[in-house]
């Protein structure tokens, strides 16, 4: 089956900086796709390619099979998008944003979303400006969901939420995906939530998609080997990729393990471990994230 | 179309009312005959509230504007709803007008100030509205432009200001001239007024439909 | 002056341009940031740009221009040839330049970006555009100080001046002097430095300068009734421009036979604003010829009570502009010839077969299509007649829809200063306002409104006399409201005057028009104004009284001045205010003291009223014009002696505008007081409409008061014999039964013939025969002499009766000539009355059977003479000098 995000050589400049480049991306329907990324490394640029509010400068970006820019009436209904930054006007009520999604999906869950207001003590009556921060982004996160949409595209959508409301949004995006094909791709750095929620993984640094993959399995393939000193390349084994390499002695060399076996002993290792997505995550970009969630405790090795 | 319409009203409806009310005042207490072409107070208010609802609608790099973009709804259902919100804009001063001066009640008013023109005057200033009409069209496309072109992928975005800026003055060289010149140029200057009111929208439209959201 | 208004008009543009360019740095900075740099223009936005920018150019600049409304100097009045080519040059570099800025512009907004190109448009256009018309007017009022100046710049700095010499109808080869100079033959063009060259301006007047010349410049002709006349060949030339013209005088032969002039040379204004331009002359010359032809012609229609036919026409049309000068002439002393006028006009629109209304809409619509083309119209013209003649066949409903049609039709149609009978001006009409550049006139196609709205005055008029007087009795303690009756309004004071008064914001001139129809929704507006001095409202339009520093209201003014009950009662209310208005006005000036001054009619308007039935002065309650009367008549004191028959004939004007109410004494008290103060030459003139009968009344109570004072003065003494007291009154007595016996009425034909008859030595029996021979008038008075007046009277006046040969004439002039009642005294003398009339009979009947093709125009041909040629400062051999 065709995968329902698609993006090919994708590519946006802004005037003459180039934000994104050569940026490939595929999400399958049904699953939940983390977009990690730096700040200010194109996550949101990527967000409004993806949900045609920009327009590439290169490539295509496909959306159920919609290329087109802007998309078809058809294909934006099916889309539901919250982009870090875009609220309603002040004058807005919280019942506007629902009337507004139900006029954009004839499916809309009424219901469901006053009751899930409800659960947070959002009176729909109340004006937007009277909301909090948290509240204001459950509303829009809620509206989106309710719309029964068949890709969902969001930006930072925990900013601001408490730790409860963001282990539910969670949960009901992976019971969405699970149980009505729902395809998400939610850009964050809040790497704890990533691992509640997603089931795949993409890493965007420096103007492209530097690591694509299933979550799982790059966890099953995922080693960090510890040398005394650098091997050759030669001395790797084919279905070793090497993702990253430290320099120095020693030196921490991050491979995957592509086929389903043990992976061999390398000249000069020390140590061997599994390692957490955050510290693949900074081992690649570099920098740890910025975010101030509590830091993960390692995987084991093997697990 | 309609709640997203009414979105859209949502955010100028404070604005309208106050025209409402400045309409009424207005029509209600002149003394003078009203006459578009006899006097700028009208047109400048016009002027002023098309132009702020256009300021607060027609952008598309607020906030609530890039809202409205992700949301769902196509390029041309946010357009038609922006429209008709213009449309519906324009159209409670001019239905404020329309009764006021309609009803009598302009009439009924100076005739207790005992004002001259009236009942001589009857309700024949209706006449105006077309002009009231004609300035909201006017001004609604000629600044809408200005945005529109603004936000498209493509070079030269002040094209759209100074656009406004000739159009907006060609508007006023004819309401200048209108007063003086033969019928036959009136119905010209009329004539060519609309294709640009017309041509501006179409190509708002058209336009439209590949406007970048920058917010 | 141009560079420097260029910069001018640059640097201003440039100013005004910043809060312009600020928004364009704006926007180009914030699209840099977001569009990616290999973006271009799209493409669908250019065309659409350019497309907006064409349009824009093609009206604002291309229609506009054409039409001459704004956009100076670019316009294609490089094209008119009647500007001078200086100007020319001015507008035509206007044009390539524009032309030239706007390609530049549309192929730069086209390839490279419209921002640049519209502000490069705006700012170029605006500030050239402000700089060549700072320039072009400064040329243009340097042109026009040119010509209007009157020599007192050094000749050698004035730019020629062309003049065309050119007789009626523009007939070519008519022999032209200027001063004694003969200079070519018409169509004659010379500059003003060469005729000054040519010719020396005389020193004196025409008449001395010819004697010294030697010649005798008279034209004498002879009339067909055998009448020799004389006119003086040489008419004052007025050449308006760089230089002196006066005692200029011009001299005109065609084929060697002299014509004259009644008046100066008319200067047609050629084509203007040229420092070479033309001046057209129109040079007003008449040949004795043709012009008894036209006579003839005349007398021929007089012979036929006016009734002429076809070829009639045929040969009266063939004198050209000469005959229609003649025929409008003649009317004002001759109003009968209106027939004649009347009967054009049925030529013309086909009025003989107007029967009905649907005729008589047709014949309408034919006159308003002819007043269309022809850009003029004349309510005293044949189509005035005519649209008199059809009022009453119109359908009232249809013309009223039809004029308020053409009010929206011609919003702006000029039907205040148009002077047509409407609207008080006078009794003729002019064409159109403004002229296109392609000699078409913008707004000429609105003199077609003129026949309508003169047709529905007329409807008005007839309905008002339908109607009879008003008849409210509103309250004399109320609001003016209650003396405004809606019911009493005509079909056209319903539905036109509102109409009227609404347009009247858009045309000034509609409101004078609404206040000569009248009407409750007229005077509505009025007492609604702000009509209380001080004025406050800009349209209020404070009124000037005369020349004096005394201004009025304008809606008071009006107030004042309608004939209405309203009217009336406001003059009533206001009369106090009125009258301190008046004293001002005429304290303001002494000037005024023989003649009341424009502004202050309202003193008369309810004499003469058909409308207002409640005043009714005399007695206990006198007009505002007999309150005033003691202040106007009181500023005789304050005017010098030497002018006191302006003032006299200024206080008859106010006596006379009052009657009945001015009673004898007092006509009579004015005359003893001016006469008091100086010798009288004549004795003044009543005001034109003025009864002849009432005059008469007057008059003859005056010379009887007069005489009875006069009865009780002392006699002069010898030293003040031919100047004392006395006698200047008993001169003025005579004087006044002079004119009294130049009254056209039967009542001043008794009295004369009465006292002719009586006394063999009457002063009026040595100028009866010139007195009768220049007027039309004496009906009476030649019948009366006619049939008592015995035959040396009889003798006078046949001359009289062949002159002006109208029916009544005739029979006068046949009763004459056969002799059989009259009374003999002097066999001689009655012979010679019978020999006069019957040979003036017998002309007569010549000139009846006299083929009309024969009265057409002819060549003109020079009597023979064995007087030697003489030449000219040229050396050419001319005649005549």
């Amino acid at each position: 089956m065709e995968p329902t995000v698609i993006a090919a050589d994708l590519g946006r400049d802004y005037g003459t900086h180039t934000v994104l480049r050569g940026v490939n991306l595929s999400v399958p329907k049904g699953s939940v796709c983390a977009l990690l990324g730096r700040n200010g490394v194109g996550k949101t640029t990527l967000l409004k390619l993806l949900s045609s509010l920009i327009q590439p400068t290169h490539g295509t970006c496909t959306i159920l099979g919609d290329s087109a820019w802007p998309r078809t009436a058809i294909t934006l209904a099916k889309t539901g998008v919250v982009i870090d930054g875009f609220e309603p006007p002040l004058v807005a009520r919280v019942k506007h944003l629902l009337e507004l999604g139900a006029a954009a999906s004839p499916s809309f869950d009424r219901k469901r979303a006053d009751e899930l207001l409800k659960s947070r003590e959002i009176n729909p009556a109340k004006l937007w400006t009277e909301l909090s921060k948290g509240q204001k982004r459950w509303c829009l996160l809620v509206t989106a969901l309710c719309r029964k949409c068949d890709v969902l595209l969001l930006d930072e959508p925990a900013d601001g939420l408490d730790p409860q409301s963001r282990v539910d949004l969670y949960q009901m995006v992976r019971r969405e995906a699970n149980e009505t094909g729902l395809t998400a791709l939610i850009a964050t750095h809040i790497i704890s939530d990533i691992e509640r929620v997603a089931d795949r993984l993409a890493i965007l640094h420096e103007k492209s998609i530097l690591l694509e993959s299933d979550l799982d399995t790059l966890r099953d393939e995922l080693w960090v080997i510890t040398c005394d000193t650098a091997p050759a390349a030669a001395d790797l084994p084919v279905s070793i990729e090497v993702l990253h390499q430290t320099t120095g002695t020693p030196t921490e060399i991050w491979i995957r393990q592509h086929e389903s076996c043990d992976v061999p002993s390398l000249s000069g290792e020390i140590e061997r471990r599994k390692p957490t997505v955050e510290e693949l995550f900074r081992a690649l970009t570099g920098k740890p994230s910025t975010e101030a969630a509590p830091e993960p405790t390692p995987a084991p090795v093997g697990s | 179309m309609w709640t997203l319409a009414r979105w859209q009203l949502r955010q100028v409806n404070y604005l309208n009312w106050v025209m409402v009310v400045c309409v009424i005042g207005w029509s209600l207490f002149t003394s003078e005959p009203i006459s578009f072409m006899h006097g700028a107070t009208m047109a400048s208010a016009i002027f002023v509230h098309a132009a702020l609802i256009v300021l607060i609608l027609g952008s598309s790099s607020t906030s609530g504007a890039g809202f409205i973009y992700s949301q769902g709804f196509s390029r041309d259902q946010i357009w038609w709803s922006q429209a008709l919100a213009l449309l519906m804009s324009a159209a409670m001063p001019c239905v404020a007008f329309l009764l006021t001066v309609g009803t009598g009640l302009r009439g009924i008013i100076q005739g207790a100030f005992e004002n001259p023109w009236f009942p001589l005057l009857g309700s024949s200033e209706l006449s105006e509205l077309k002009w009231m009409l004609l300035a909201y069209a006017a001004v609604f496309s000629t600044l809408s432009y200005i945005w529109i072109r603004a936000r498209q992928p493509s070079k030269d975005a002040a094209a759209g200001w100074m656009l406004a800026v000739a159009q907006t003055a060609f508007f006023i060289y004819c309401w200048t001239w209108m007063r003086f010149a033969p019928p036959w140029l009136c119905s010209v200057l009329v004539g060519t007024t609309l294709l640009l009111i017309a041509t501006t929208t179409l190509a708002l439209w058209k336009f439209h439909q590949s406007v970048e959201v920058q917010a | 002056m141009f560079i420097l208004s260029l910069i001018l008009g640059l640097v201003a543009v440039s100013v005004w341009c910043i809060p312009f360019a600020l928004p364009i740095w704006f926007f180009n900075k914030s699209n840099a940031r977001w569009v990616p740099a290999s973006t271009k223009r799209d493409s669908v936005v250019v065309r659409h740009e350019v497309a907006t920018i064409l349009v824009i150019l093609l009206v604002w600049g291309g229609v506009m221009s054409l039409s001459g409304f704004g956009t100076a100097p670019l316009s294609v009045k490089f094209l008119d040839e009647g500007l001078s080519e200086t100007t020319r040059s001015y507008y035509r570099w206007a044009t390539v330049a524009g032309v030239s800025l706007a390609l530049v512009g549309l192929v730069t907004a086209w390839r490279y970006s419209t921002t640049y190109a519209v502000a490069g448009l705006l700012a170029l256009g605006l500030g050239g555009g402000a700089a060549l018309q700072s320039a072009l007017s400064e040329q243009q009022i340097w042109e026009w100080t040119q010509r209007h100046s009157r020599g007192e710049s050094d000749k050698s700095e004035k730019l020629p001046t062309t003049f065309r010499f050119q007789l009626v109808d523009n007939i070519e080869g008519a022999d032209l002097w200027i001063n004694g100079v003969y200079m070519g033959k018409t169509p004659y063009e010379t500059t003003d430095i060469e005729l000054l060259a040519k010719v020396e301006p005389w020193e004196h007047e025409a008449r001395r300068e010819a004697e010294k010349m030697g010649g005798d410049e008279r034209v004498v002709y002879h009339t067909p009734q055998g009448q020799e006349l004389t006119q003086w060949g040489w008419c004052p030339l007025h050449l308006h421009g760089s230089h002196d013209s006066s005692n200029m005088y011009y001299r005109v032969e065609l084929n060697g036979v002299s014509g004259y002039s009644h008046v100066s040379s008319q200067e047609s204004v050629g084509p203007t604003n040229s420092p070479d331009w033309v001046r057209l002359m129109t040079l007003d010359t008449v040949f004795p010829a043709w012009e008894n032809s036209i006579e003839e012609l005349l007398d021929r229609a007089r012979m036929n009570n006016y009734e002429v036919d076809a070829e009639w026409w045929d040969a009266f049309e063939s004198h050209g502009s000469f005959a229609n000068q003649r025929l409008n002439n003649a009317l004002r002393e001759e109003p009968q010839l209106r027939k004649i006028l009347m009967q054009r006009a049925e030529r013309t629109v086909q009025l003989d077969s107007v029967t009905d209304a649907a005729s008589a809409w047709r014949a309408l619509m034919e006159i308003e299509a002819q007043v269309s083309q022809a850009h003029e119209y004349h309510s005293e013209s044949d189509l005035g007649l005519a649209v008199d003649f059809l009022v009453p066949f119109l359908d009232e409903e249809q013309l009223v829809n039809y004029a308020l049609a053409a009010m929206k039709r011609w919003p702006r149609a000029d039907l205040g200063s148009t002077m047509w009978t409407a609207t008080g001006f006078g009794t003729y009409g002019t064409g159109g306002t403004s002229h296109g550049t392609f000699g078409g006139s913008v707004h000429g196609e609105e003199v077609g409104a003129w026949p309508i709205a003169h047709a529905v005055w007329r409807l008005d008029q007839r309905l008002d006399a339908a109607t009879g007087p008003a008849s409210i009795q509103g309250d004399a303690h109320g609001p003016l409201e209650t003396w405004i009756d809606p019911n009493a309004d005509n079909l056209v004071e319903r539905r036109i005057t509102p109409e009227l008064i609404k347009l009247s914001r858009e045309n000034s001139n509609a409101i004078r028009y609404a206040g000569v129809l009248g009407g409750s929704a007229y005077e509505h507006f009025l007492i609604h104004h702000n009509w209380r001095e001080p004025a406050t409202d800009p349209f209020d339009g404070n009124v000037r009284i005369g020349t004096s520093e005394v201004y009025m209201n304008g809606w008071f003014q009006k107030l004042a001045m309608l004939d209405s009950p309203l009217g009336a009662e406001f003059r009533r209310q206001q009369s106090d205010k009125l009258l301190d208005i008046a004293r001002d006005a005429v304290d303001e000036n002494s000037m005024w003291a023989w003649s009341i001054p424009d502004g202050l009619d309202y003193l008369f308007v309810d004499f003469g009223s058909t409308v207002a039935p409640q005043v009714n002065y005399g007695g206990s309650t006198p007009s505002l014009a007999m309150q005033f009367w003691p202040k106007f008549d009181g500023m005789m004191h304050a005017v010098p002696e030497r002018r006191q028959q302006e003032t006299l004939r200024g206080r008859w004007t106010y006596l006379a505008r009052m009657w009945p109410e001015s009673t004898v004494e007092m006509f009579a008290k004015s005359f003893a007081e001016a006469a008091e103060n100086q010798d009288f030459t004549f004795a003044p003139n009543f005001p034109e409409d003025f009864p002849p009968s009432e005059q008469f009344r007057i008059l003859s109570g005056v010379i009887e008061l007069e005489e009875q004072r006069v009865s009780t003065l002392r006699e002069d003494p010898e030293e003040q014999r031919y100047n004392g007291p006395k006698y200047r009154a008993q001169l003025g007595i005579s004087r006044l039964k002079e004119r009294r016996s130049e009254l056209p009425c039967v009542e001043s034909a008794e009295l004369l013939v009465t006292e002719m008859t009586a006394d063999p030595k009457h002063s009026w029996r040595g100028r009866l025969h010139d007195f009768l021979n220049n007027d039309r008038q004496h009906e009476d008075l030649l019948r009366l002499i006619t049939n008592t007046g015995g035959a040396e009277l009889q003798k006078q006046i046949i001359p009289a009766l062949e002159n002006h040969p109208i029916p009544s004439r005739r029979e006068l002039l046949r009763k004459l000539a056969l002799h059989e009642e009259l009374r003999n005294l002097d066999a001689s003398l009655e012979d010679s009355v019978v020999g006069d009339a019957r040979a003036a009979e017998a002309r007569l009947e010549a000139l009846e059977a006299k083929p009309l093709a024969e009265m057409r125009r002819t060549e003109l041909v020079a009597p023979q003479s064995d007087e030697g040629q003489s030449e000219d400062a040229d050396g050419n051999a001319v005649s005549g000098e």
